[in-house]
């Protein structure tokens, strides 16, 4: 299986009202591995994903996908059916493409136990914390072998210790498997430790400042505080700043 | 055993405001000399109801008939009606507005109108209750339907669901809260606008639901026994309002509080 | 007087209030013809709409005999609805007209009100049938299973169950349409002789009538009852009112025609012809043998004890509310009054 090739081409998108979200972006996200879009609030990241997702369709400009994707989602919110169990929830997507519920249901059960959330499936969200709702969301994104797979923000929402776990867990997961991945963050620890390159952007509408390779291997949490590390964040940090800066 | 306790002690204090203000009754009547046949005291009501027990029974059972049917179709129709609305924005704006129109007109101007569609007994009364409580249930549904949380509905659109689906899948179960207040006030509404069919379109005599009994009572000057039978219809009203909570119940009570 | 004067406020107030809750129609038309500040003013209750039957009074409103008798009457029109024993027995109106066995019921169950007049002498009730109906008797009628138009709750359904096996029938409100008539939905309707067929027959549809005085069952109608407390407060005012009807309907079937297009105004679905038709028919049952001697609305002791003990045998009201009922009638330009 050839891994998913991203590529946006002077891609503008200018939403109603005359908001240039993004203008003249042009993107590669590096096939099979994580890309991770950092940049202050309102800069316009999400909006290349959802782009790139194709929820939005932009104003001008070409987005090549090949080949053709499965596309995975997380969203900063779990979204997760309120009547639903975590099981039916997770199953959700293969249900709409009308998969028997036997493969529902067993499909399901192996990506909760990916994310440690078997003894959970009967129940109702509501009977789970947010960072297990979390987790479910992420059993979700996995349920349809997505082989390109967009992270929104995904624990924006979540407490630090739970957010540092959950990272964890997912950059796990991602190299198990040859995925393209894309993930949107305004964190910079979480951008260094889960993405193989790190693509810092200006505030709206989004320019690329700079990109980052991140050499590191396997990602444990020892990793959090080696040097490079460290530095690495020191450097994006610059950047970051300085592009801000610019708009001052 | 605890939860026998839990209804009693929901029920007595309304219990007692009910007995207090039958008493009061019983005593204005005989303080101030009220004559039965405009007000008769809660006893003779109640001894009414006994002597006329199978007669009134029956008549109750008829009523309650036409209220189910009528209800039943309310609920199904409007449910239908609103998603179709909600499904369909050009015919919400052009369509929905009118639907007002049903709440608006009065029952007892078009209840003779619905005799001469439908004709006399059952099938007015049941059209009747049915006119009469189907808004509610249509704007609770259109409305429900209308508020659905916009992250979830990316969601299915995201994972390519169509309107139908979407609709069946998350729409339906978002908006059942929003339906059951609908569906709670048709139920009152249901009860009366059979009754007020009734009286316009019912069968009199051995056939007699509680509206005709209601109207041939006033014509004999048998006040207690109007009495006993808008007290039935009241009973009525209550049982399908505690029906419909029940349902709601059932179908909510694990997710609903949480989800909102 | 303080304490009479309570009940009668509580009853009014709580008629208002349980009437408003039950009845629809409140057509409450009051025409007043007030002038002279010394008339005293009187509301009379009709208990159907403006028609021949009510002709007796509204001679007397058009001709000036209430005016020149110290009146300024109201006559309220009625209708299907309209309960107008209750409003007079509760004092809410001064006098209304009633029929004799909804005024023995009303006073079984404490309402207070008292027959001065009846304008009917033979019950003009009956049941009709379209000439073409296969229908040749009353019998045939209510021993079948046809459905009749009828207010189910008067007496005279409850005679005829009695002496006629009504079990099979079935019956259908009747709320002033002759239409489901018309249309052949039902079989056969309530009626007075002197209305309905008349009427039909303008409109072209032929009928047959079955009076039910005929089986044995023939109560006054077109009563006029008087309040209790008004009578016995003021016996002359009532005695005066009483023989301004009586004069009233003198005029009236002496001549029609100007009460008639009064009436055409009030009530414009009845059509001259119809007014006309009526009128002489009325007169039958106006008049009689005891009015021929006494006077028009002329009541008799024997005509009500029948209808006592009819209404007793068909369990209209029972043997104590019988005994409890008091005096019903008095005919009062005489000062001799009748017994139950």
């Amino acid at each position: 299986m050839t891994d998913v090739q991203v590529r946006l081409r002077d891609v503008e998108k200018v939403f109603p009202g005359g908001v240039k979200a993004v203008a003249a972006m042009d993107l590669d996200l590096a096939p099979g591995r994580v890309t991770a879009l950092l940049g202050p609030t309102g800069c316009g990241k999400s909006t290349l994903l959802r782009l790139i997702g194709g929820v939005e369709l932009p104003t001008a400009g070409s987005i090549e996908i090949e080949p053709s994707p499965r596309i995975g989602f997380c969203f900063q919110e779990p979204r997760l059916l309120p009547w639903r169990n975590v099981r039916r929830n997770v199953a959700l997507p293969l249900e709409l493409a009308r998969a028997s519920s036997e493969v529902c249901r067993r499909e399901a059960d192996r990506r909760l136990k990916m994310v440690g959330l078997s003894d959970a499936a009967d129940f109702l969200p509501a009977a789970l914390s947010g960072g297990m709702r979390m987790r479910a969301a992420v059993a979700r994104a996995f349920i349809a072998d997505p082989n390109l797979l967009l992270l929104d923000e995904p624990f924006a929402a979540l407490d630090e210790v739970t957010r540092l776990r959950l990272d964890e867990e997912v950059a796990a997961l991602v190299r198990e498997q040859s995925i393209t991945v894309l993930l949107v963050t305004h964190s910079i620890a979480e951008a260094v430790f889960l993405a193989d390159e790190v693509v810092v952007l200006s505030p709206r509408p989004a320019r690329i400042l700079k990109r980052f390779d991140i050499p590191f291997g396997e990602r444990h949490a020892p990793l959090r505080g080696r040097e490079e590390f460290g530095r690495l964040q020191s450097e994006i940090y610059e950047v970051l700043l300085a592009g801000m800066g610019d708009e001052a | 055993m605890r939860s026998l306790g839990i209804i009693l002690r929901s029920i007595w204090p309304p219990a007692v405001v009910v007995l207090i203000l039958l008493s009061l009754w019983h005593l204005a009547v005989v303080l101030f000399s009220i004559p039965e046949f405009l007000l008769p005291t809660p006893w003779s009501v109640l001894q009414k109801m006994y002597e006329q027990w199978p007669r009134l029974i029956a008549a109750t059972g008829r009523t309650a008939t036409a209220t189910l049917v009528g209800f039943g179709l309310s609920a199904v129709i409007g449910i239908v009606s609103g998603s179709i609305l909600s499904l369909v924005p050009l015919a919400r704006r052009g369509v929905y507005p009118l639907t007002l129109l049903l709440q608006m007109v009065p029952l007892v101007a078009i209840a003779p109108m619905l005799v001469i569609w439908f004709g006399y007994g059952l099938p007015s009364v049941i059209a009747a209750a049915c006119i009469v409580s189907i808004f509610p249930v249509i704007a609770g549904t259109l409305d429900g339907l209308q508020s659905v949380d916009a992250g979830l509905s990316e969601m299915f659109k995201i994972h390519g669901a169509g309107r139908i689906r979407t609709w069946w899948s998350l729409g339906l179960p978002w908006s059942l809260p929003s339906v059951f207040t609908g569906l709670r006030i048709a139920a009152g509404l249901a009860v009366i606008g059979a009754i007020v069919g009734e009286f316009v379109g019912a069968f009199g005599g051995d056939r007699a639901p509680l509206g005709a009994i209601i109207t041939s009572a006033l014509k004999q000057n048998q006040t207690s026994t109007v009495f006993a039978a808008v007290a039935l219809a009241a009973m009525l009203g209550f049982a399908l309002f505690g029906f419909v909570n029940l349902v709601g119940w059932l179908l909510l009570g694990r997710w609903h509080e949480s989800a909102r | 007087m303080v304490h009479k004067f309570t009940t009668r406020q509580i009853g009014t107030l709580l008629v208002s209030a349980m009437l408003g809750l039950v009845f629809v129609s409140g057509c409450t038309d009051a025409e007043s013809v007030g002038n002279g500040a010394k008339l005293r003013t009187v509301t009379v209750q009709l208990n159907w709409f403006p028609e021949p039957e009510f002709g007796g009074f509204y001679a007397a409103k058009e001709k000036g005999i209430f005016e020149k008798a110290g009146f300024d009457v109201q006559l309220i029109k009625g209708g299907a609805d309209v309960p107008a024993p209750q409003l007079v027995a509760s004092g809410r109106v001064d006098f209304a007209v009633v029929s004799a066995p909804q005024l023995v019921t009303i006073r079984a169950r404490g309402g207070k009100a008292t027959a001065v007049f009846a304008s009917f002498q033979m019950a003009p009730r009956a049941i009709i049938v379209k000439r073409s109906s296969p229908f040749k008797t009353l019998k045939e009628i209510w021993e079948s299973d046809a459905k009749v138009m009828a207010q189910d709750g008067l007496v005279f359904i409850r005679w005829l169950n009695s002496i006629y096996d009504g079990s099979k029938l079935s019956f259908v409100p009747y709320a002033g349409s002759n239409a489901p008539f018309v249309d052949g939905k039902v079989q056969a309707m309530q009626a007075f002789a002197t209305a309905e067929p008349i009427q039909l027959e303008v409109d072209g549809v032929m009928s047959r009538v079955y009076l039910v005085g005929e089986t044995g069952y023939n109560p006054y109608d077109g009563v006029v009852a008087v309040n209790d407390e008004l009578l016995a407060a003021e016996p002359e005012l009532v005695a005066r009112f009483t023989a301004a009807v009586r004069a009233g309907w003198e005029s009236y079937l002496a001549d029609p025609e100007p009460i008639n297009d009064v009436i055409g105004t009030l009530n414009p679905d009845l059509k001259p012809a119809v007014l006309k038709l009526a009128a002489a028919k009325l007169q039958g049952f106006v008049e009689s043998e005891v009015t021929q001697s006494n006077g028009l609305g002329w009541m008799t002791s024997k005509r009500w004890s029948e209808l006592l003990a009819q209404l007793q045998s068909v369990g209209e009201i029972s043997k104590e509310e019988s005994g409890s009922i008091g005096r019903i009638f008095v005919n009062p330009t005489t000062k001799s009054s009748g017994g139950s």
